[in-house]
């Protein structure tokens, strides 16, 4: 029986040493490997492919800014996850941190308290952005003008009007609203953000029929993406001038697949938001009609270029004030083309980069798969 | 031995743990941890004696038998081997300090020559806490120690449901209901105390229902709390499309602004100035897992528990009323996550009601096992409970200190649990004789 | 001599804490049916296992047909033909009887396609059947559907099923009704002229004189004795299992109660939910035994669950002291008085993974109580009196009672409810596995508390002891009572007459 007892006790202490293991080899790799480095921490709102693009641009920019790079995705959209995870990195002397926030508002006066106890206050808020938070910059697009984006491609697929069917995960969160009344306004050619972010809807935005007159939501789970997709693929079968348009990156790859299974792949016009690997192959092949991308390699690595700008003491000033230009994802790609948008309020001319498909595709495969070697 | 002289140990012991607690933390004193502003001596001092004495309760209800050490001995083990893997990331992070701290010694040696010596006083601090391990500072403790009492309040009542020997799969979905009950409450204008037991009494009568569908129509707890995990869920989405907030609740309701960072403050430990001056949380948990200690193993109630648990006919052959007992523990079970949801709510200042307390049900049933309840039922401590619930706390910390990538939490995390679970069986049954 | 089928020589088997069996010798002939003898925790099971295969001797060893062999699995037993009918009964409640006795070796053709074989298996299950006495018709029946008698004989079929030279019964007819047993005998006998020999356990000595050649008495996990057929008699049996002589089986100090006496519990037309049609009236006198006799089935111990608010009473009335008495749950039971010790102890009277102290206190919490709190030194105190006062053998109040001897186990069960003082006392199969040394020790404690004015009212149907303990017996037909009979005119006869419904 005493034999026994050991035995067990043997049992307990190899279930503590698979816990030791990854410490020791986390970071006494690290230790020896990365000796010297400055860590800085990236925490994302929730795991997407969508990160593991942006991953990769941190990775990369890990390298040329000589940081140590910590990317968290949290397992879940729940700002006390988001928060645990700070909470935790805050305490292991990082000297920058750049945060996804999920609900600004709310984490707003949290964050306030961890940018005050940052070395140098050196905290960024990237892809969704929370403005009162005490952030040093932030790092993303405009939501509403990347919309917009969307909407002048719908006015150019169907310049006579039609009817629209929009999808998109939540109106609730900050991004979603944005994209939302982004495309609206542009449809009907005035501002409704307010309107939008009431949740107050019309019947007709322009020349367009809004189907349902509302955006159809998913609450982010895309086998529901899916059904919605076919469900309203079956109701408007044989309307002419139909367009489908998804916000979040799941959305035009779910409309795609619904469209193919019920073989209405490139007759009904799909326009879609970021970069999913379906989506893309879908431009590529001429079933949608583009895509207004983030750009998320470049978020990770300009996310850590100004990390480290903080950390060399540079100027403040010198941080990025505007948001970042988001970029046109087409078939056969172009030259850059010019817009009019509202930086700040103020308007301005930017330059919009055209995208070819198919290059895009394999920059992003080497994405994934730069960030899988991170890993 | 003589039980009050047990009792005056036990309280004694408990304060000194708590003390130890509290100096061991204070030690590693940075500057930045000051003492947050609402904070009066009188109400870390209640909650201080608050801790000792829940100890002392705790540990004077446990029953010091062969069988109850055994049951603890693996989460015991586990957590051991657990905490030295975190101080040991920790401790690393003070070896990449190294080179720092030798270069800053040697500068405060130069102007410690030179005469300098309000300089070298200020780098001397700095190379202190350079030399901290962060695992145990203060407010990375109280930090985790909120954390832990998070999963022990979801960790009590589902250990005393699985211990009476049902189950409740809708602890999680429950959390999530509460959360954005509570922020609803508030946002649409009631008074965050009348708030609190409202949300509490709407979690007792959905536990209720639980115990009543179980007991009088006799369906499955498995199937009933399956089903409230989708109702629960369902619902707390209705409510609330969007996610409920505290400060969308005070800008609506610049009145409420003061009851609710009170109500934070007791709850949660988070000061006014989102700072965490106690651990709240924790302390509210040992409370709780004291009374449940009392009850479990001081009480009829608790051995009317175990009886059913292992044997519910036998309990009803011995002219125990089962099915109200059954019908309290399923009340408890989602008292406590309604309880726990309010004070995520509060804690986070802001819930998702699509996925907030996602999967609590199994980090709790988790949890519970670990700290020696047996799914079987019939078998489990107050003690094992709380232990039971700091091991994921702790493994979720060392994730994070340890530089794991996020996509390897879930199997590592996964393949610990199992590790415990299977090392507390083999403990059991090496023991049990067969 | 002729050398033994199967033969055990100097087996040892050593448990934690335990050793089991200490040196045993047994042998079994061919054709033979051999007894095996002995109180609980003699050694008798441990034996039949090692022989079975389902456990290996730490010494010694076991000889088949003279070569010594070893099975580490019942199967290989099996294969070998040495059988196990184990005392919980091993079937697969869900499936069919046909199903029960060919689980794992069903007849297949096709190959390896491994079809199976419906019409061969059909008529194979059917003499199976026919050969313990069982209709063809059953076949096709839920095993969990039928009666605990008709299992034990699907049991059996299933072994013979397998070709068994040797089988090992333990306690075959513990719960088969004295039909289904008489049954038993006649396969035992046909196997015995069939050349297979049978070892078998029984606490019934009556039993063991019908069938048995040769007796073998285990104490202690060591042989105490052999008995040939002449000499197996109650007396030699029960000195050699004991060890010493009882001086009386059925102590009787108790004076006999006047007839006039006015009743403590009396049952008037009670008829309870799904129960049967007939009413039912019956009344128990204080300081009386008043013993209940009939068939298994006969609706007895759905009475006494009935009394005991196990089940909803739909009519009639009982009445306590000539207080009308409104039962709903156990509890108002409980608190009245009236006591119930289940027939099925491990199932309902016994928490069986808890301890010795936690079943005494179970239904005396409210006693021991002060507000929330259970007071430790009176608790203790309880456990001490009903261990001491019971004889209970337990090394101490916090070991485990499952772990206790049937006996010890039954104690514990009187001893719950004695710390509450019973009005009425309902005992149903009090004995049943309880070895006989603990057995006169419970009949002494019925005597005690008659003698003390409670009344008790015993479920039985072990026939010496529903004629050596009750004052008065009633019979049980069916669920009505057949009728009722005074000390002074019991008898076997009279009792399984009303009890098989004979006019």
């Amino acid at each position: 029986m005493k034999r026994n007892i050991w035995r067990a006790a043997a049992a307990v202490l190899a279930a503590a040493l698979v816990a030791v293991i990854p410490a020791c080899g986390g970071s006494g790799g690290g230790g020896s490997g990365r000796a010297g480095k400055v860590r800085v921490a990236i925490v994302t709102n929730v795991a997407d492919p969508f990160w593991d693009i942006c991953q990769a641009g941190a990775v990369k920019g890990a390298a040329d800014f000589d940081l140590d790079v910590t990317f968290k995705q949290p397992a879940e959209m729940v700002v006390k996850t988001q928060m645990d995870i700070v909470d935790d990195l805050t305490k292991v002397g990082i000297k920058g941190l750049a945060v996804s926030v999920i609900n600004p508002k709310e984490q707003t006066p949290k964050l306030k308290a961890i940018a005050q106890d940052l070395p140098l206050n050196n905290f960024l808020t990237m892809d969704n952005d929370a403005p009162e938070s005490g952030r040093l910059c932030y790092v993303g697009v405009d939501n509403y003008e990347a919309g917009k984006e969307v909407g002048r491609m719908v006015k150019a697929t169907l310049p006579n009007g039609g009817t629209l069917a929009l999808f998109i995960g939540s109106t609730d969160s900050d991004n979603g609203v944005k994209r939302v009344a982004g495309v609206l306004s542009e449809l009907a050619g005035k501002d409704v953000r307010s309107e939008v972010a009431a949740g107050k809807y019309e019947a007709k935005y322009g020349g367009f029929t809004l189907h349902r007159s509302q955006p159809i939501t998913d609450g982010g789970d895309k086998n529901k993406a899916a059904a919605n997709a076919g469900d309203t693929l079956e109701q408007l079968k044989g309307t002419p001038n139909l367009v489908f348009v998804g916000l979040y990156a799941y959305n035009p790859a779910k409309i795609l697949e619904a469209a193919r299974t019920k073989g209405m792949a490139g007759k009904v016009k799909i326009i879609g938001f970021d970069e999913d690997t379906v989506t893309l192959d879908g431009i590529d092949k001429g079933e949608i009609v583009g895509s207004v991308s983030q750009d998320p390699y470049n978020y990770g690595y300009e996310t850590v270029k100004w990390l480290r700008h903080t950390i060399d003491g540079k100027d403040k000033k010198q941080l990025p004030q505007d948001p970042t230009p988001f970029s046109l994802v087409t078939k056969d790609g172009g030259a850059p083309v010019k817009r009019t948008v509202s930086v700040n309020g103020v308007q301005k001319e930017i330059e919009v980069k055209q995208r070819k498909a198919s290059e895009y595709s394999k920059l992003v495969q080497d994405a994934y798969a730069a960030a899988k070697a991170a890993k | 031995m003589n039980e009050k002289v047990k009792f005056g140990a036990a309280l004694g012991g408990g304060f000194a743990v708590a003390a130890g607690v509290w100096f061991a933390t204070h030690t590693y004193h940075d500057p930045k941890d000051h003492l947050p502003a609402p904070w009066s001596e009188a109400t870390l001092t209640a909650w201080f004696i608050a801790a000792a004495v829940a100890v002392g309760v705790l540990a004077y209800s446990f029953e010091l038998t062969r069988r109850n050490l055994q049951r603890l001995a693996g989460v015991t083990l586990l957590l051991g081997g657990l905490l030295a893997a975190l101080g040991y990331s920790g401790h690393q992070k003070v070896q990449e300090n190294e080179p720092l701290i030798d270069t800053l010694t040697s500068r405060i040696e130069r102007l410690q020559r030179e005469g300098n010596t309000a300089e070298a006083t200020d780098l001397r601090e700095q190379v202190v806490k350079l030399q901290q391990n962060p695992a145990f500072g203060r407010t990375n403790v109280f930090e985790k120690l909120n954390r832990h009492g998070e999963y022990g309040i979801l960790c009590i009542g589902a250990g005393l449901l699985i211990l009476a020997g049902g189950i409740d799969l809708s602890v999680g979905s429950l959390v999530g209901l509460a959360a954005v009950l509570f922020g609803v409450l508030v946002e649409k204008g009631v008074h965050p105390f009348l708030a609190l037991p409202a949300v509490l009494a709407v979690g007792g009568t959905v536990g209720l229902i639980h115990g009543l569908m179980v007991t009088q129509v006799r369906v499955q707890a498995f199937l009933v709390t399956l089903c409230g995990m989708f109702v629960y869920r369902g619902l707390a989405r209705t409510i609330s499309p969007g996610s409920p907030g505290m400060v969308r609740a005070q800008e609506v309701w610049p009145d409420f602004s003061a009851p609710l960072m009170q109500l934070r403050q007791w709850l949660t430990g988070i000061g006014a100035d989102e700072r965490l001056g106690f651990p709240g949380v924790f302390v509210l948990m040992l409370v709780l897992a004291a009374v449940a200690a009392v009850f479990l193993h001081r009480s009829a109630f608790g051995r009317y528990w175990y009886a059913i648990g292992y044997n519910e006919q036998a309990a009803r052959y011995a002219g125990v009323t089962v099915w109200r007992h059954k019908v309290a523990v399923f009340a408890v079970c989602s008292l406590l996550a309604a309880l726990a949801g309010v004070i995520r709510f509060l804690g986070a200042g802001s819930v998702t009601p699509s996925s907030e307390g996602q999967s609590f049900e199994l980090y709790a049933i988790t949890a519970a096992v670990l700290g020696g309840v047996s799914l079987k039922g019939g078998e489990g401590t107050a003690v094992g409970m709380v232990l039971g619930a700091l091991v994921l706390p702790v493994v979720n910390t060392l994730m994070n200190f340890a530089k794991i990538p996020s996509e390897w939490e879930p199997w590592l995390i996964g393949l610990i649990l199992l590790f415990g679970t299977v090392a507390d069986e083999l403990i059991r049954r090496s023991r049990g004789g067969r | 001599m002729s050398t033994p089928l199967i033969e055990a020589v100097g087996v040892r088997k050593q448990f934690p804490g335990v050793l089991a069996l200490d040196g045993v010798n047994c042998r079994v002939n061919r054709g033979e049916v051999l007894a095996i003898v002995g109180e609980n925790g003699a050694g008798k099971s441990t034996l039949m296992k090692v022989l079975a295969g389902v456990y290996q001797p730490d010494g010694g060893e076991v000889r088949l047909n003279g070569e010594p062999v070893k099975f580490p699995t019942p199967q290989a037993a099996m294969r070998a033909g040495v059988s196990l009918i184990h005392q919980e009964l091993n079937l697969a409640e869900n499936l069919s009887v046909l199903d029960n006795l060919f689980l794992g070796r069903e007849p297949t053709v096709g190959g390896p396609l491994r079809l199976l074989d419906r019409r061969g298996t059909i008529a194979a299950g059917r003499r199976l059947l026919e050969r313990v006495g069982l209709p063809p018709d059953d076949l096709s029946r839920t095993v969990g559907e039928l009666a605990p008698g008709q299992k034990q004989l699907v049991e059996i079929a299933r072994a013979l099923g397998l070709d068994a030279k040797l089988l090992i019964m333990d306690e075959p007819t513990s719960s088969l009704t004295q039909k289904e047993t008489d049954r038993l005998y006649a396969v035992i006998d046909d196997l015995k002229a069939g050349g297979v020999s049978v070892m078998y356990i029984s606490h019934r000595l009556a039993e063991i004189k019908r069938c048995c050649d040769r007796a073998v008495v285990l104490r202690d996990g060591k042989n105490a004795g052999e008995l040939t057929k002449a000499e197996i008699t109650h007396d030699n049996l029960v000195r050699l299992m004991v060890g010493r002589d009882l001086k009386s089986f059925f102590p009787r100090t108790r004076p006999p109660v006047p007839a006039d006496t006015p009743p403590l519990l009396e049952l008037s037309g009670l008829t309870y939910r799904n129960g049967p049609p007939h009413t039912v009236s019956l009344a128990v006198r204080p300081g009386e035994v008043l013993g209940m006799a009939g068939l298994v089935g006969a609706g007895r111990t759905e009475l006494s669950e009935a009394v005991f608010g196990l089940r909803p009473v739909t009519g009639g009335s009982i009445t306590l002291e000539g207080k009308p008495l409104r039962i709903r749950r156990p509890g108002d039971a409980v608190r009245a008085g009236v006591l119930l010790v289940p027939e099925d102890r491990r199932a309902h009277g016994l928490v069986l993974e808890q301890s010795v102290g936690f079943n005494l206190s179970l239904p005396n919490l409210g006693r021991l109580s002060t507000g929330l709190l259970i007071r430790p030194r009176d608790e203790a105190k309880l456990h001490a009196e009903g261990i001491a006062s019971l004889r209970v053998k337990t090394p101490s109040a916090r070991q485990a009672v499952g772990l206790l001897s049937g006996g010890n186990q039954q104690k514990v069960v009187f001893g719950k409810w004695l710390a509450r003082g019973p009005k009425v006392l309902i005992l149903d199969e009090p004995t049943r596995g309880v070895d006989v040394g603990a057995k006169t020790e419970i009949y002494a404690l019925i005597d005690d508390l008659a003698a003390r004015g409670v009344a008790v009212w015993m479920i039985t149907s072990d026939m010496e002891e529903l004629l050596g303990v009750s004052d008065r017996v009633v019979v049980m037909h069916e669920g009505r009572l057949a009728g009722e009979l005074a000390r002074s005119q019991l008898n076997e006869e009279a009792v399984m007459r009303l009890a098989t419904g004979a006019s």
